[in-house]
């Protein structure tokens, strides 16, 4: 420390003159308080690790791309390639892209910006820092879990399905049925919902990122695989979501598989964050 | 609710008042991983409006001993108290009034030092920014980072980041400071610095610190108390003074320089003491110039100062050219109960 003496005779002036403002300043603050004390606080410093380095950017960018502009390519050449293609097939083809493309987006992105959410600040020291002061470890982790959602959602998602919408609309001529479609990206955001809460709760389980990322993806990659072998196990888990959006949007109904996946996601997703909260509370850090 | 610390111990949260003037107390706490004792049965005492120096070397489990009681741990059996409050229930209470530095401290790298500090603020209060503000340039001044203010703290060195963790260790008035290691990485001016804030904050705000550190010298210059941890037992835990005067280990020490016309009539006074039961020990050395430099142990101070001079005064032939207790360095003490526990002695 480089303090000089001047600033220390400084400093004894402040601290006189802070006493004397000490009324007006006890009178102005209050003491924060309440079981999700220091939630606002966290929403804010989550807020701004998202938009404060290019992290918004890049996954805007990609996601778009991949998401929202391969699929509209693909719907685009095949309406080039088939002739008797109507307007109504090269929604299909398009929807088909953006379904497949937006339940793995989604994974995707939930993997890469919140595998070290919790396990990273964990080791950092950062956690056992907000802790010390008077936050509860209830508002930490729902913090993150909602600004991520929000983020992620509109990254992967949101912005992707209004693009994907306009262009498919400028290409067919005949834009897909908006309700249908807001369905289909409902189903899309409760399965990124799912992946989000499911990455915070390892995230409080395993010390190490590599650990999360593999069990989270290995989740989905497996999910693909046992849809073979026991398809029964689909309606648990949100592993065929991209094809109840995509029969939504297309047939307007949704499978009885898909039905009961719903429902089912929902409750595991509302598991995992109470798990979540749990394990965190009781957490060492 | 307001903020002020007067108004919270008239509200009559602070029960370690007039009658209980201890801050933290832990009675028997204990705390293990796996088949590892971080802490054995730790009974600290840390009273009010004092500068307590928690010593030991790495991996004594000072930190350990922190954490237990903001409650980002939890202890293993026993119990401890702040302000009278339960560490594990009631840690929430306990951290509104509290400021603490961890060792190493880590902060959000995309923050300025002023976000950092309403960032922490905001945490203790709400209210009108322009308060929240003053508090945060109070804040920044008392540690000289004013300059420094609006620049991201990814770019820290690691004195500007100890500084920032004393600014928002402090940020909410805080009756009690627990700080890990607050003058590490700092150079001899910072570590002065940090030490001329702590004695003002402990007089002028009445706030009691609770530090650990390596830095023997540091001890000495500004505690008021201090507990020496070694693999995660105390060794001694006394007021400075007392320490330094009695080596921590419940004795206190005598100094006498002698000269001797032989050695028989010096080895007879030498008896002629070491039968004394009050009388631990006796260590002999040789000066220059022929003298003679004992130094005595003793359990029994009033006996001794009545009794030791005359002892060997008496003995024909033994003259004593100096005499008085013997005020050890903390240094010294450090390294002897350290060695003491070593050998199984303490």
């Amino acid at each position: 420390m480089v303090k000089s003496r001047e600033t220390l005779e400084t400093n004894d002036r402040k601290t006189a003159n802070k006493d004397m403002e000490k009324p007006e300043e006890q009178a102005a603050l209050k003491q924060v308080g309440g079981t999700l004390s220091g939630f606002r606080n966290l929403v804010g410093k989550e807020n701004g690790e998202w938009t404060a380095g290019p992290s918004l950017l890049a996954h805007g960018t990609i996601w778009m791309l991949i998401v929202a502009l391969i699929s509209v390519a693909v719907a685009f050449i095949r309406g080039e390639m088939e002739p008797g293609y109507s307007p109504t097939d090269i929604n299909r083809a398009g929807a088909l892209m953006f379904f497949v493309l937006g339940s793995v987006a989604s994974v995707i992105a939930v993997v890469a910006k919140t595998q070290g959410s919790i396990i990273g600040e964990k080791q950092l020291g950062t956690a056992a820092w907000v802790l010390s002061k008077p936050a509860s470890r209830r508002a930490f982790v729902l913090a993150k879990l909602a600004v991520h959602f929000r983020w992620l959602l509109i990254v992967t998602l949101l912005f992707p399905a209004v693009v994907f919408y306009v262009l498919m609309t400028a290409i067919s001529t005949l834009p897909p049925p908006p309700l249908l479609f807001l369905g289909g990206f409902a189903i899309l955001a409760l399965g990124l919902l799912f992946y989000l809460a499911l990455s915070l709760l390892l995230g409080t389980v395993f010390q190490s990122r590599g650990s999360l990322a593999g069990s989270v993806f290995g989740f989905m990659v497996g999910g693909f695989m046992i849809a073979n072998y026991a398809p029964w196990l689909t309606a648990a888990f949100p592993w065929l979501f991209f094809q109840s959006g995509y029969y939504l949007v297309t047939q307007g109904q949704i499978p009885v598989y898909g039905l009961i996946s719903i429902p089912a996601t929902a409750l595991w997703t509302v598991l995992f964050i109470f798990l979540a909260l749990r394990r965190f509370e009781r957490a060492e850090l | 609710m307001t903020t002020s610390r007067d108004d919270r111990s008239a509200l009559g949260e602070d029960s370690g008042g007039e009658s209980t003037p201890a801050v933290i107390e832990t009675r028997g706490l204990t705390k293990t991983y796996g088949h590892v004792a971080a802490l054995k049965a730790l009974d600290l005492s840390v009273r009010k409006n004092s500068i307590f120096g928690f010593l030991g070397p790495n991996g004594a489990g000072k930190s350990t001993t922190m954490k237990l009681l903001l409650g980002l741990a939890r202890p293993t059996s026993g119990s401890g108290s702040i302000f009278g409050k339960d560490i594990v229930s009631e840690d929430f209470q306990i951290r509104r009034r509290v400021g603490y530095l961890a060792q190493d401290p880590r902060y959000y790298g995309h923050m300025t030092a002023r976000e950092t500090l309403r960032f922490v603020a905001r945490f203790f209060y709400s209210g009108p920014e322009s308060a929240i503000e003053r508090r945060v340039d109070e804040s920044l001044s008392l540690v000289g980072l004013s300059d420094r203010a609006d620049r991201r703290i990814r770019g820290f060195s690691g004195g500007e980041l100890q500084r920032l963790g004393l600014a928002q260790a402090q940020i909410n008035d805080p009756e009690l400071l627990i700080l890990d290691e607050p003058a590490a990485s700092l150079d001899p001016m910072g570590r002065r610095d940090v030490l001329e804030i702590m004695a003002r904050l402990r007089d002028e705000q009445n706030t009691t610190i609770f530090y650990s550190t390596h830095i023997l010298d540091d001890v000495q210059r500004v505690s008021d108390s201090v507990a020496i941890l070694e693999r995660g037992r105390l060794l001694a835990q006394a007021p400075i003074d007392e320490l330094l005067t009695t080596g921590g280990a419940g004795g206190t020490v005598y100094e006498l320089a002698l000269k001797g016309e032989s050695g028989a009539a010096l080895e007879q006074a030498r008896t002629c003491v070491r039968s004394q039961s009050w009388i631990s020990s006796l260590e002999e050395s040789s000066e220059p110039g022929g003298e003679r430099r004992w130094i005595v142990k003793v359990t029994d101070e009033s006996a001794t100062e009545e009794n030791l001079l005359r002892l060997v005064l008496q003995t024909r032939g033994v003259r004593v050219t100096g005499f008085g207790r013997k005020r050890q360095s903390l240094e010294e003490a450090f390294f002897d109960l350290i060695e003491k526990d070593s050998n199984g002695e303490v």
